[in-house]
């Protein structure tokens, strides 16, 4: 036995406990190797979601947005007075006359109006859909659950959507001009409805 | 009193830069510097998984600072008292969709008329009350998209990251 002094037994790690740490070592190696890089590209592409294009227009995502949606307003609009028209002309309407004018007019308005609030909501849509996609980086950031955002399909598909029901309604609205041609206007709507690539 | 030299290193791994050249960060693979079994053939007195596990712990705190700090930062710096910084180009695009939409439709209009020998329309005031009020009704809406998205950022995510900060 000994009492006198000296050093303690200095404690030893367990090999368990090195092994362990080998362990995540080598996991978070691979995890460099293998989900850096994509998270990288994640990474830049939120934090360049307001980011201006290089000629100072606004970035591809607006673009494609906006312009699809308005684009296709304008087609399902364009194409449902167009049909419209054209049956109340077989029906021997005068297109110059007051009540054919005011109806398209009201149409025509209707048509604007839906183009501007898709344009606006899609672009609405892409703002946040970038915040989305900083608060997703944010949370990976700090090992919190991320959550699934709006693709621009999605978007666009919501768009669509709408769109549809608003034409619905406008179309129904616009009693005059089918009262005059009978109910072909309306019919014309439908039938343009479901021949549409859109729908 | 403590050594300046200490404190000297002390500042130096709390400057993100200089410790990133500490440990010769590399954002496209910040863990590659790691060998699993640097401290295979050390003697356990010596708590070398300590050692390891450390050089863990440092290399994920760059990482975190290197990446996603600046997420973080662009995503609270976006907050304003009434929404995001957002909202002026938003604003902007609501204006260029709403008219750019009205005078679309206005030539389509036109060229319509022009088929039949009519005279191009007039703006009138009915038309333009019209355009005004859809401009309207989009700048009140793409405002009440930003307060909301302000909120759902507040009260969303950064809840979220604030709570998981208290928790450590």
């Amino acid at each position: 036995m000994c009492f006198g002094g000296g050093d303690a037994d200095k404690p030893e790690e367990s090999r368990a406990k090195l092994a362990m740490a080998e362990a995540a070592a080598y996991n978070i190696r691979r995890y460099g190797e293998l989900y850096v890089p994509v998270e990288n590209m994640a990474i830049n592409d939120a934090m360049t979601s307001f980011d201006l294009a290089a000629d100072g227009s606004q970035n591809v995502d607006y673009q494609s947005a906006i312009g699809d949606s308005v684009g296709r307003a304008n087609q399902v609009y364009g194409e449902g007075i167009a049909d419209t028209q054209a049956l109340a002309f077989g029906r021997g309407l005068d297109p110059t006359s007051g009540a054919f004018m005011a109806e398209s007019d009201a149409l025509r308005s209707a048509q604007a109006k839906a183009m501007g609030e898709v344009g606006t909501n899609a672009g609405n849509q892409v703002t946040t859909g970038g915040f989305q996609k900083l608060e997703n980086m944010s949370a990976l950031g700090r090992g919190l659950e991320t959550k699934a955002y709006d693709s621009m399909s999605t978007v666009a598909q919501n768009e669509q959507s709408a769109l549809e029901q608003q034409a619905d309604r406008d179309f129904a609205n616009s009693s005059s001009v089918a009262n005059i041609a009978g109910t072909a206007g309306g019919i014309a709507y439908g039938l343009n409805r479901n021949k549409s690539a859109y729908s | 009193m403590a050594n300046p030299e200490f404190l000297n290193f002390l500042s130096g791994l709390n400057d993100g830069g200089r410790m990133g050249q500490f440990y010769d960060y590399d954002p496209n693979n910040p863990y590659g510097n790691i060998n699993p079994y640097r401290y295979s053939n050390m003697s356990p007195e010596d708590n070398p998984a300590d050692k390891l596990l450390a050089e863990l712990t440092r290399a994920q705190l760059e990482d975190y600072r290197q990446r996603f700090e600046p997420v973080e930062n662009a995503l609270v710096g976006s907050i304003t008292a009434t929404g995001t910084t957002q909202i002026g180009a938003d604003l902007d695009r609501t204006r260029s969709a709403v008219i750019g939409s009205a005078e679309n439709v206005r030539g389509q209009s036109n060229r319509f008329r022009e088929r039949y020998g009519l005279s191009a329309m007039q703006q009138t005031t009915e038309r333009s009350n019209a355009t005004t009020g859809a401009l309207v009704g989009g700048l009140n809406a793409t405002r009440a998209v930003d307060a909301e998205r302000r909120d759902a950022i507040i009260s969303g995510g950064l809840s979220a990251v604030g709570q998981q900060t208290r928790n450590i």
